[in-house]
């Protein structure tokens, strides 16, 4: 098997290049330009509380992750300029409060950007997520795509604040928010089964969270 | 023993089950007829203690325990095993995962894998399910018969004492029927479970054969027989049976 490949990052700025592995950032603020096909699987964020990535031209960002240590608040920004290409699925596993924005910034023209987002809350904290999706002035053919999904004990435990701000009239956008409640029927199912119901959550959780989107 | 003594049954504030009383003994196999909307389903789903539904009045023993202070995994773990009308599809949790989970526990020690899927591809097999099937979601996307199919999975493996099946022939064709009708058939000669078995049809009964056979009426059972009870039914309806004790 391939060592994974970690690379830690102290500076509050830094481009990446072709680069495949995992981030470790520490620093408070940390601005990532991306050149050429980008594919991170896991970020550790430290200390974060602002992480900018920006996306030069015809770059690509692949990010497949799932979050389990956050900072209770904290900001990701992302520039897209020309022909660029964001695909991101992201799942938290909620342990702490969360405060969440992620802004898209599509600045230039034909940018791909994907955006998928699933929490599971089972706890008491608060989760509250805001996206903005900006799809800037005199832009030309740009794709974005939004989905947010939470599952929860209780819905008031997820808050999703997305937003589109659409500036241009040559844009595909779409955007969509879904949270819903462990099912009763799914729980008592899996009791039927023998389950205990902190373990019939856990399957539920760890399905929620890993199921591959449908095609 | 599965002992039901005097049982109310409430959903939503509305009395369906009136003063209910049913004794399986163990290895014996019950029949519950009815037509639709007279609380079949309500029994078992009281038995397992679903949520959305009280008991309000009477007792339900099986083997010495009281189930309605048990939670519903305690009374699964007891030997009690449920498959119900329209068994639920889980997006996500594979068989494998869940069964695993289910057998160490009823076991209490880890199962090797290999053991494991051993056993589930041998009864696979048997039943005539796809050995793949073990690592799909459960129940979802698979038709009415697979899913029949799938529950016989978990029953094999789990090995239960006391099987409740709710109309589990309803949506198969013949030759779905035949399976797994002959599979229950077959389990019982291996293990001798009691069963309760609720259905309109009595080609299921013609393999799986019931001692007694019980009509249910608003929430009664209104007659009890035998076998031959059932093929009566078949022939003249409910109407002819619930009439011939002056219910109407
Ligand atoms: N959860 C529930 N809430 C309200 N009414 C229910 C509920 N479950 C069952 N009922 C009602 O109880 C009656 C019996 O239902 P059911 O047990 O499913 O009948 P059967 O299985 O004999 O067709 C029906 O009138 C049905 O609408
Ligand atoms: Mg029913």
């Amino acid at each position: 098997m391939e060592k994974e490949n970690t690379l830690k990052i102290d500076e509050r700025e830094i481009t990446l290049k072709n680069f495949q592995g995992n981030l470790q950032i520490a620093s408070a603020s940390c601005l990532v330009h991306l050149v050429g096909e980008n594919k991170i699987k896991h970020v550790v964020l430290l200390q974060t509380e602002s992480l900018t990535f920006d996306l030069q031209d015809q770059s690509k960002l692949q990010l497949e992750d799932l979050w389990e240590n956050l900072p209770n608040k904290f900001e990701v920004t992302i520039y897209s300029h020309n022909h660029t290409e964001l695909d991101w699925s992201l799942a938290i596993n909620l342990q702490n409060p969360l405060e969440m924005s992620i802004i898209n910034n599509l600045c230039g023209n034909q940018n791909h950007n994907k955006l998928r987002i699933k929490v599971v809350n089972d706890t008491d904290f608060s989760c509250q997520i805001k996206t903005i999706g900006h799809i800037q002035k005199q832009t030309q053919e740009n794709v974005f795509l939004e989905e947010l999904k939470g599952l929860a004990s209780k819905t008031t435990n997820i808050t999703f604040l997305p937003q589109l701000i659409v500036d241009s009239d040559s844009v595909t956008a779409n955007h969509n928010a879904t949270i819903k409640c462990f099912d009763e029927e799914e729980l008592f199912y899996l009791q039927c089964k023998g389950i205990t119901k902190p373990e019939a959550k856990k399957l539920l959780k760890e399905g929620f969270i890993n199921r591959k989107r449908k095609p | 023993m599965l002992e039901i003594k005097h049982m109310n049954v409430y959903a939503a504030d509305k009395k369906i089950i009136d003063d209910l009383s049913l004794t399986m003994k163990d290895g014996e196999i019950h029949a519950i007829m009815g037509p639709n909307g007279v609380g079949k389903s309500t029994i078992c789903k009281a038995i397992l203690k679903c949520p959305g539904y009280e008991i309000k009045q009477g007792t339900i023993f099986y083997d010495k325990q009281d189930l309605q202070k048990l939670s519903t995994t305690d009374i699964s773990r007891l030997g009690i095993f449920y498959i119900s009308q329209t068994p639920t599809a889980i997006e996500g949790v594979t068989n494998a995962e869940m069964l695993r989970l289910a057998l160490s526990a009823r076991t209490n020690e880890k199962i090797d894998i290999f053991t494991f899927t051993k056993k589930c591809n041998e009864i696979c097999t048997k039943i005539g399910l796809p050995t793949s099937f073990l690592h799909r979601a459960i129940n979802d996307g698979m038709s009415g018969g697979e899913r029949k199919k799938n529950e016989l999975l978990h029953l094999w493996l789990l090995e239960p004492k006391c099987i409740i099946l709710d109309e589990i022939d309803s949506g198969l064709d013949v030759d779905a029927l035949k399976t797994v009708a002959s599979s229950i058939a077959e389990y019982y000669e291996e293990k001798k479970p009691s069963i309760l078995i609720i259905t309109h049809h009595t080609q299921i009964l013609d393999i799986i054969k019931p001692d007694f056979v019980h009509i249910l009426s608003s929430g009664k059972i209104v007659k009890t027989g035998t076998a031959q009870l059932a093929y009566q039914v078949e022939k003249e309806g409910f109407q002819n049976q619930l009439e011939d004790k002056g219910i109407k």
